[in-house]
């Protein structure tokens, strides 16, 4: 039987796992579907740098008896552009790593490989995961399948819309001030940013070392469990790395649970904050209602110190990311413009290769950490993170999740004038999660003018069991419409 | 200190400089202006009182733990070369690269 790109853009995880074990098609047919779905799609979505197509026909080739004990033979995956891939170019959506090539895979890589799955192509990004709109990568922004003229959110821009459109059947991502969930937000997708400490961070570019985490996007919420259980787990080789991600409870297993019994926290207030859409609102409210429609009591809380989460998580950002970047001077690998001189190659170097969103933040992350700025600014923000973390926590002693808006606004057209402020701002529900260490995931509840809405729950540390439970429930008391590319038209979407 | 005080054109190249990174006279305007407008709002975390808060108590938990101090697999010769972009030379058992600059 073959399998036309239509049908494997519906296909899920668990879905093509199935369709393989029974023989309804190879891992040849749904590589093969994939890159037909890039072919009509990436034209106009820009969705992926790097695609991976001889490399991955060669794999589906090689897999010709199944494999029950890897829960990911034969299905396609694609990463996002800062995960390194031996062999493969990783740029970071950056112009400085145009030409790098990794010698080694990132332990989350290794991961996908060694249960089976094959690697289609590294997803766009923003270049060195700053950004939340995927406008700012040096290779071109990328579009929103659900309607081109907007932004699929970011940094993980490409891997939301590559899910989405169907040119994979599940993508990783990184989250360092939502850069997962709201993307899969604007997407219609699901998408988890793990309890800090959870996944390995070993082979994954960083920006900012205490708030960066891997996770998942995927269609469904079984999948993203099941994805997140493969790549979750202790690794000696990231000393951030925590020793409980191998003792935390695994996610597939209790995701039909429901939600009987489970205390839903909500923060009415966070649905009246200035300038929050009502239509996303609503959207938060329709998932609260679904959980107290099956069974979960709900809780008003309050959120603390939400006004000041954007000023803390920004200066931290910017610091570590200044530090981080230190290492991009064209010396040891990436581009080197070389200048004659040593001080002005690497002025050269990061001049050019840069773009200014990362300029902006190596220059303020320093201003932050100098002498003369360091307490006002980085110990100051390092401090309210503390307190924020510790008030945050308290509210676990009363309930068991959150639910919280993704976004204050739905995504806007490509190339829309916008402040840096403004754009710092529409984090302000997403990055709690990140300043606090603990685990946050993204789930639609619908589609709503045109574009899919959602909410996102937040619990205790390693307790991202109970996320799937809550996001399961509202998965199956929603109906998604049919997407815009899932008609049988070489059109593409509008 | 008013928004235009925090930091200007001149600074933010100065700035720059330091960093290594190349900056024309219009970016380092257009710069001081983002960093100036960026700065100036994260001083509101001035109305909290945090006295007393640990400021690195966040993120690892608690929970990270260092590794034991115990050597572990070298890479074999074939991946190193590839790191190093290099070839190995036993007699000097060591990587010959080519030189950065010249």
């Amino acid at each position: 039987m073959t399998l036309t790109p239509q049908q494997f853009a519906a296909l899920t995880l668990e879905e093509a796992s199935a369709g393989l074990a029974r023989g309804d098609f190879t891992p040849l047919d749904l590589v093969q579907a994939a890159q037909a779905r890039m072919d009509r799609f990436e034209a106009s979505i820009n969705a992926v740098i790097t695609r991976n197509d001889e490399d991955a026909r060669q794999a589906a080739e090689t897999k010709t008896e199944r494999d029950p004990s890897q829960p990911l033979w034969g299905l396609p995956i694609t990463v996002k552009d800062n995960i390194m891939t031996r062999h493969l170019l990783t740029t970071c959506g950056s112009r400085i790593l145009d030409n790098f090539i990794p010698p080694y895979d990132a332990t989350v890589m290794a991961k996908l490989l060694a249960a089976g799955a094959i690697l289609n192509g590294k997803a766009n990004m923003d270049e060195f995961a700053m950004g939340a709109s995927g406008e700012k990568s040096a290779y071109g922004a990328t579009c929103n399948p659900w309607d081109t003229s907007r932004v699929p959110g970011g940094s993980s821009s490409g891997s939301a819309a590559v899910v989405a459109y169907g040119g994979a059947l599940a993508a990783l991502g990184t989250d360092t001030g939502g850069s997962i969930r709201q993307p899969a937000n604007f997407c219609g997708l699901i998408g988890i940013k793990p309890t800090y400490g959870r996944v390995s961070r070993y082979g994954v570019g960083a920006l900012a070392s205490s708030l960066d985490q891997v996770g998942a996007l995927t269609r469904t919420v079984r999948d993203n469990a099941l994805l997140l259980d493969i790549i979750a787990g202790h690794d000696h080789r990231d000393s951030t790395s925590a020793a409980q991600a191998d003792s935390a409870p695994p996610c597939l297993p209790t995701v039909d649970d429901g939600v009987k019994g489970l205390r839903i926290g909500i923060d009415r207030s966070t649905l009246r904050y200035e300038g929050m859409s009502p239509v996303l609102a609503g959207a938060v409210k329709r998932a609260v209602d679904i959980c107290r429609d099956n069974g979960a009591e709900i809780k008003e809380v309050t959120i603390p110190l939400i006004d000041y989460g954007v000023a803390a998580y920004y200066i931290i950002n910017f610091c570590e990311a200044s530090t981080n970047l230190a290492r991009y001077d064209g010396v040891r690998y990436g581009k080197r413009r070389d200048a004659g001189g040593l001080r002005e190659t690497y002025c050269e170097t990061r001049g050019k290769g840069f773009g200014d969103e990362v300029k902006r933040r190596i220059m303020m992350g320093s201003y932050a950490l100098s002498k003369g700025y360091y307490d006002a600014y980085y110990l100051k923000a390092a401090r309210v993170r503390g307190l924020f973390a510790q008030e945050f926590r308290k509210l676990f002693a009363d309930v068991d999740v959150i639910l919280m808006p993704v976004s204050p606004q739905p995504p806007r057209k490509l190339s829309a004038p916008t402040t840096v402020l403004e754009d710092y701002l529409g984090d302000i529900f997403t990055l709690p999660a990140n300043l606090t260490a603990l685990p946050s995931l993204a789930f639609p509840v619908g589609v709503f003018e045109g574009l899919p809405a959602g909410a996102q729950a937040m619990a205790a540390p390693f307790r991202e069991d109970l996320l799937y439970r809550v996001a399961r429930v509202a998965e199956q008391n929603t109906r998604m419409p049919d997407a815009p590319w899932t008609k049988e038209s070489p059109e593409d979407p509008k | 200190m008013s928004r235009a005080d925090i930091i200007n054109a001149e600074e933010t190249l100065a700035l720059a400089e330091m960093l290594r990174i190349h900056l024309d006279a219009a970016d380092a305007e257009r710069l001081a202006d983002d960093m100036s407008s960026v700065l100036d709002y994260v001083r509101k975390l001035d109305e909290l009182d945090v006295s007393g808060v640990d400021p690195m108590g966040v993120g690892l938990g608690g929970y990270a733990e260092l590794r034991d101090d115990v050597p572990g697999e070298s890479l074999p010769t074939g991946e190193l070369e590839i790191l190093s972009g290099g070839s190995f030379d036993p007699q000097q058992d060591a990587f010959v690269t080519k030189p950065i600059f010249g």
